[in-house]
């Protein structure tokens, strides 16, 4: 194809390219005016793409930032698509802490899900996840319950109502233990450390109950090992970010005391 | 087959920014045909500058002293501090001649997906550095969700110990019609207005 009905072709792709809904997970410099973007976009799932004149100071649109929700219509065959035309919906501001949830769920979806894999019910749950985080409501039962969806849409959904390895429905007044990737054995609750997990517990989670805190607490801990043996041998940085982050707190704390007493 | 001295040369001027093969091909040329003194002192100069520049212990900020030049001069208030991402950002401060204290620069913004978290931006020694004269922190940090954590972070940490923290406003530029800014930046002009 010659080089002008190649840019013909694209045009006209340009004008079928369809503006649909996505999120910004993260974006990267490229170039001295262009940034990579990686989209959570509702029809193709993951999608990176190359936002041009996205920088500098002649700029042609407003700074990509993610959490936004956004429309976005791209081209191109290979992988890596061209952003033709995008546009703000509105504007969502994270604030504090809530911001460093958000970057711990954008680390998690561009660690875990795969380029092209359709997820739609996953963009619901993100969505669901970062008006949670923008009201600052009940973040914690959102984040947990945007964990379990993400962790059911790769194919490694956690059966919280089975025991293993009998099949048998899991007892509410029993206690549990949970090995990643094969699900929850019933122990003996006195002689497990911390009493292992509640079967009642269990039970809410299954049916996507996450009312009582206690609930999300022990959907917390599962999910955070079921997704570790998901990322490997690799943590997740954010996690790393948030420890050190509620240390340097407590230290903050201590040494203001220290100087009133 | 060994590499002639020249091409190895051009590649190793695409470590530039912005310096693709042909115009570090150019440069090449024009250096030895030209300018072959100039060569010879760029290279002299890339290599002391290499050696010797380093991270201020105070302030991180590049410098071929231990304390640098800023930190240790007596003409700045030692009780306002400055916190920013980069160098050019403390000198773009600077040319506003507003603010006369001291600075400390992050060389970045946390940003988990990057791999840049606490450590990285010196989070330590910024907390090692608001003890003991620092009266006020001012965060000049951009306005980006990195930024925004950022900034929370360092906020949370540094207000137990009695010290003021500001963050320098966001909002409409110089000369700025409302008309063609977009969302993001009026609505966080709106949510700081200030009373007049």
């Amino acid at each position: 194809m010659s080089g002008r009905s190649k840019v013909w072709v694209m045009m006209i792709s340009n004008h079928r390219a369809e503006l649909s809904p996505a999120y910004i997970l993260h974006s990267r410099k490229y170039r001295d005016t262009s940034q990579i973007v990686e989209l959570l976009t509702l029809k193709e799932g993951r999608v990176a793409a190359v936002m041009r004149g996205a920088r500098g100071k002649k700029k042609k649109h407003q700074t990509a930032q993610p959490f936004c929700p956004i429309l976005v219509a791209y081209f191109g065959r290979s992988d890596l698509k061209t952003i033709a035309n995008w546009e703000v919906s509105y504007i969502n501001l994270l604030q504090g802490e809530n911001a460093l949830i958000g970057l711990y769920a954008n680390e998690l979806l561009v660690r875990l899900l795969g380029p092209f894999e359709v997820v739609e019910r996953l963009f619901v749950a993100y969505q669901y996840l970062l008006n949670a985080l923008v009201k600052d409501d009940e973040t914690s039962q959102a984040l947990r319950y945007f964990e379990l969806i993400l962790l059911e849409d790769l194919g490694y959904g956690i059966t919280f109502d089975v025991e293993v390895p009998t099949g048998e429905p899991v007892r509410p007044d029993a206690c549990y233990r949970y090995v990643a990737a094969e699900g929850f054995y019933p122990v003996d609750s006195q002689r497990y450390p911390n009493g292992g997990f509640r079967g009642d517990h269990l039970v809410d989670i299954a049916n996507k109950d996450l009312s009582r805190e206690e609930v999300v607490l022990t959907a917390k801990q599962v999910t955070r090992v079921a997704l570790a043996s998901l990322l490997g041998d690799k943590p997740l940085k954010s996690r790393e970010v948030f420890k050190k982050y509620r240390l340097d707190m407590s230290k903050s704390l201590l040494s203001d005391e220290k100087d009133k007493s | 087959m060994a590499k002639l001295i020249i091409d190895e040369l051009i590649d190793a001027l695409r470590c530039l920014p912005g310096v693709g093969p042909k115009s570090a091909q150019r440069m090449v040329m024009h250096l030895l045909e030209r300018d072959r003194n100039g060569a010879r002192q760029l290279a002299d100069k890339l290599v002391t500058t290499m050696d010797k520049i380093r991270h201020c212990a105070q302030c991180r900020n590049f410098t071929d002293l231990e304390i640098c030049q800023m930190c240790s001069s007596p003409a700045r208030d030692g009780q306002s501090l400055c916190v920013v991402e980069n160098p050019a950002d403390l000198i773009a401060i600077e040319q506003t001649g507003q603010f006369r204290g001291k600075y400390f620069v992050l060389m970045g913004t946390l940003s988990p997906i990057d791999g840049i978290g606490p450590d990285e931006i010196g989070i330590d020694i910024l907390a090692a550095r608001c003890v003991d004269e620092v009266k006020e922190v001012i965060l000049a940090i951009g306005s980006s969700v990195e930024g925004e954590a950022t900034a929370h972070y360092i906020a949370e940490m540094i207000k137990p110990r009695g010290i003021e923290v500001s963050r320098i406003a966001q909002g409409i530029p110089m000369g700025g019609e409302l008309e063609y800014i977009d969302a993001g930046t009026l609505s966080h002009a709106l949510t700081g207005r200030k009373v007049i």
